[in-house]
């Protein structure tokens, strides 16, 4: 069990005896040096592994406080990629001290961004002495920033800004980590103003990487793409191993119209940090795109490859992979592809039985086997029906075009009308839907299931609206309670629900069953969409009547 | 498969290297669990250890600016800026060295003010410093001031000791190219020039607003002895 999650008291050395720590490297001298060490500072639990692939599975079994890992571990995962995977898989989180171990000098290492960035580094050879005073260091900032942490995964962006300065306040100490922190916030709050005079007054005081890169990102998202090319560029040139800013360059050239150039930046990161299975995967789709077949080859192969033994394997990449060689006239092994694909995911996740399905549709038409087309398709309609999971949205949609071009329209539009009425607000999935009705020649007739699909939302949603000003709150709650049970994935229903409950509640006295229905929709809207605009000030109006924490935000504790 | 069996020299040197710094830091444990258990028992043959502890410190070093230099040749030389605590960094500096340099009686003291906060490749120059921290065991006599402040838009790190000093060729200022004590030629006498090199690149790959980052070194100081400075802007 891990023990610093819940002690607020201040560390000592005295308290490391306590704390569970995995050691990895793949030089077994080395974990024997260093395990000694540890136990020479008084930690009793310490479990290693030689490996990224090990250190992961001990890792997702139980929590530990302290990770030391080594950078380069030989042919499989590195540091940085252990480190990225525990902390997207919340193996790890906020408190969780994770040391990066590195052998020479970090020239040839592959630096992480913002959250992505470890505690610390330490540098072979170290001593008994540096590693408890980097230790005790860590843990030391990990509790004074930790109030701030945790308001932030409340969202309750003005008081963590308020800790902030309070933190700077009492000193410089921890300057740096509330400099960054800070930035975090003003992004959450999407004021992208606000959050690029800030990024420019930091990047001022000396050009780190994490400032230009949140500088970048804050014009991309105003539109300005010359210039966050610009930064991205600026800030390569500074750094070449600051791999997110390949993608995000790479993503600027792609929206200004050059897939050519984006390649080609992604071609470039991928000679530097090859193992990086999302990159690869990003590359095998844009030189599909280009047509350049044996780059996508080459690409999602290696993404096959890199994720036999990853969490962050996908479908899309054995299905990318099957439409690139059905392109390049090899349908055969395209089967065989997607025969792979079937033995390497669960047959219980539908998302991917689907996507394999729908693929293996194409290939067969490509191959006139028209009987065997239909037939996977209809597997996969019937893997859908059969779960209770949800199917993400852009499977759902090619789910829907295969039938319509199947022949079974109705079925196919159904989907599409259930789908745009989850995500009504969802202009990416809007404007991907009107292209596939463009596609398939049925512009006119896909406009019309849209406009009728999101007019019904909204009128649903505007009756219950009415209900809350007029003042009717019992009736409106009871109102948004059906509305939810009819459209349970709609973000905006769930809001207004949780809305309608809240002032219900405020007006009219608290009950525990319409605490909980709050916090139920409350839940919804954050796991649809943890970035919902309205969400900090629902969690605003939610602090008012209640002071119970919503578990599903928090993991820092 | 492309042109990948055939190895670079420079490569099979580089890998040789990596693999020989590994087992020097198993040495480097190895000896200081050692000298932790011979100061339990206070046992006498303690200076040879810390000898050898210098001689390992050197190697390590040696290594470490030779890879560095060689990946800086495969592709440009990457600095990681962030805003640190310089107190913090030299004190850690100093937490490395201390049981070394106390070993021969070696006075280190340290003056610098707890909000000087400034953006550098910490890395880099914790490198530099380690090394010119372990070097003052064989140069300085017995006393060693470590000192950091804000000078003119710089930060300036000042090691100054009670040694002889430097000889006269190694007295340079990096900012100036000619005379033979900025030449690249002296750098190449001992390692210790070579030190100096690598420190210069270092120094000067940390620019801002047109300016670059520079090393002198001089004679005199409060204790009349050498005195290393890093000027970064």
């Amino acid at each position: 069990m891990a023990y610093l999650h819940k002690d607020p008291i201040a560390p000592t050395v005295d308290k490391l005896k306590h704390y569970k720590v995995l050691v990895v490297d793949d030089f077994v001298n080395f974990r024997r040096t260093v395990k000694g060490m540890l136990a020479g500072l008084g930690v009793a639990n310490i479990v290693d592994a030689f490996d990224g692939e090990s250190a992961l599975l001990r890792l997702s079994a139980s929590k530990y406080d302290i990770i030391l890992c080594d950078y380069n571990l030989g042919p499989g995962k590195d540091g940085q990629q252990v480190f990225e995977e525990a902390k997207h898989y919340k193996y790890i989180n906020y408190m969780t001290i994770f040391m990066m171990v590195t052998a020479e000098s970090s020239m040839d290492m592959v630096m992480g961004v913002v959250e992505y960035m470890p505690d610390d580094y330490l540098m072979k050879p170290f001593t008994k002495q540096i590693l408890e005073k980097k230790l005790l260091s860590v843990l030391e900032k990990k509790i004074a920033l930790r109030e701030i942490i945790q308001t932030i995964e409340g969202m309750d962006y003005e008081k963590a800004l308020t800790l902030c300065d309070e933190t700077i306040g009492k000193g410089p100490k921890h300057i740096r980590e509330v400099l960054r922190i800070k930035g975090e916030i003003f992004e959450k709050r999407g004021d992208h103003q606000q959050t690029e005079a800030f990024y420019k007054e930091v990047s001022a005081m000396g050009k780190m990487p994490w400032a230009l890169f949140g500088l970048g990102k804050c014009q991309y998202q105003q539109g300005r793409l010359e210039d966050a090319k610009e930064t991205f560029t600026q800030l390569i040139k500074m750094n070449d191993k600051v791999m997110a800013a390949y993608d995000w360059l790479a993503k600027i050239l792609d929206a200004l119209g050059n897939p050519q150039e984006a390649q080609t930046i992604l071609m470039k990161a991928t000679e530097i940090s090859p193992r990086a299975l999302k990159r690869q995967r990003e590359l095998g789709a844009i030189a599909h795109r280009n047509q350049d077949l044996k780059t996508a080859v080459k690409s999602l192969r290696t993404a096959i490859t890199h994720g036999k033994n990853s969490a962050f394997k996908a479908p899309s990449d054995y299905t990318t992979l099957a439409k690139v060689l059905v392109d390049a006239d090899s349908p055969q092994e395209s089967l065989s592809v997607l025969g792979d694909a079937h033995q390497v995911f669960p047959r219980d996740d539908v998302g991917a039985a689907v996507q394999i399905g729908l693929a293996e549709s194409v290939v067969y038409q490509k191959l006139n086997r028209q009987e065997e087309a239909r037939e996977s398709i209809y597997q996969a309609i019937r893997a859908t029906e059969k779960s209770p999971e949800k199917v993400p949205a852009d499977v759902e949609l090619e789910l829907a075009k295969a039938l319509i071009l199947s022949g079974d329209q109705d079925k196919g539009k159904e989907i599409v009308r259930k789908l745009i009425q989850s995500n009504h607000e969802n202009e990416g999935l809007i404007t991907d839907t009107k292209k596939m009705f463009e596609g398939i020649n049925m512009a006119q007739e896909g406009q019309e299931l849209l406009d009728a699909a999101v007019e019904e939302v909204v009128e649903l949603n505007n009756q219950g609206v009415q209900l809350v000003k007029q003042g009717e709150l019992a009736k409106a709650t009871s109102y948004f309670d059906k509305a939810v049970e009819k459209l349970p994935y709609n973000t905006l229903i769930n809001a207004n629900a949780a809305y309608a409950c809240m002032l219900d509640l405020k007006k009219n006295g608290k009950t525990s069953e319409g605490i909980r229905k709050t916090q139920k929709y409350l839940e919804r809207v954050y796991r649809n969409d943890p970035q919902y605009r309205d969400l900090p000030s629902l969690l605003t109006v939610y602090r008012e009547i209640s002071k119970e924490p919503l578990s599903w935000m928090t993991a820092t504790l | 498969m492309d042109d990948s069996d055939t190895l670079e020299f420079s490569d099979i040197l580089a890998s040789t290297m990596h693999d020989t710094k590994n087992s020097l830091g198993m040495l480097y444990n190895t000896l200081d669990t050692l000298i932790g258990q011979c100061q339990e028992k206070g046992c006498p043959v303690q200076k040879d250890h810390f000898l050898l502890q210098y001689e390992l410190r050197r190697l390590n070093h040696n290594f470490i600016r030779m890879l560095s230099l060689y990946k800086a040749k495969k592709a440009n030389f990457p600095i990681s800026l962030d805003y640190h605590s310089v107190s913090d960094c030299l004190d850690e500096a100093i937490v490395v060295n201390e049981p070394l340099l106390t070993s021969k009686g070696i006075d280190i003291e340290l003056q610098c003010a707890a909000d000087l906060f400034w953006s550098f490749d910490k890395e880099l120059i914790m490198g530099i410093l380690d090394s010119m921290l372990n070097n003052a065991y064989l140069y300085t006599k017995d006393k060693l001031m470590v000192s950091a402040r804000r000078e003119d838009g710089y930060l300036v790190v000042q090691l100054e000791d009670n040694g002889p000093g430097y000889p006269d060729y190694f007295l340079m200022d990096s900012r100036r190219k000619s005379g033979s004590a900025g030449s690249h030629v002296s750098f190449l006498t001992g390692s210790t020039g070579l030190g100096l090199y690598f420190s210069v690149l270092v120094a000067k790959s940390h620019t801002r607003d047109g300016r670059e980052g520079f090393i002198r070194t001089m004679n005199g100081g409060i204790y009349n002895g050498s005195v290393f400075s890093l000027h970064l802007p």
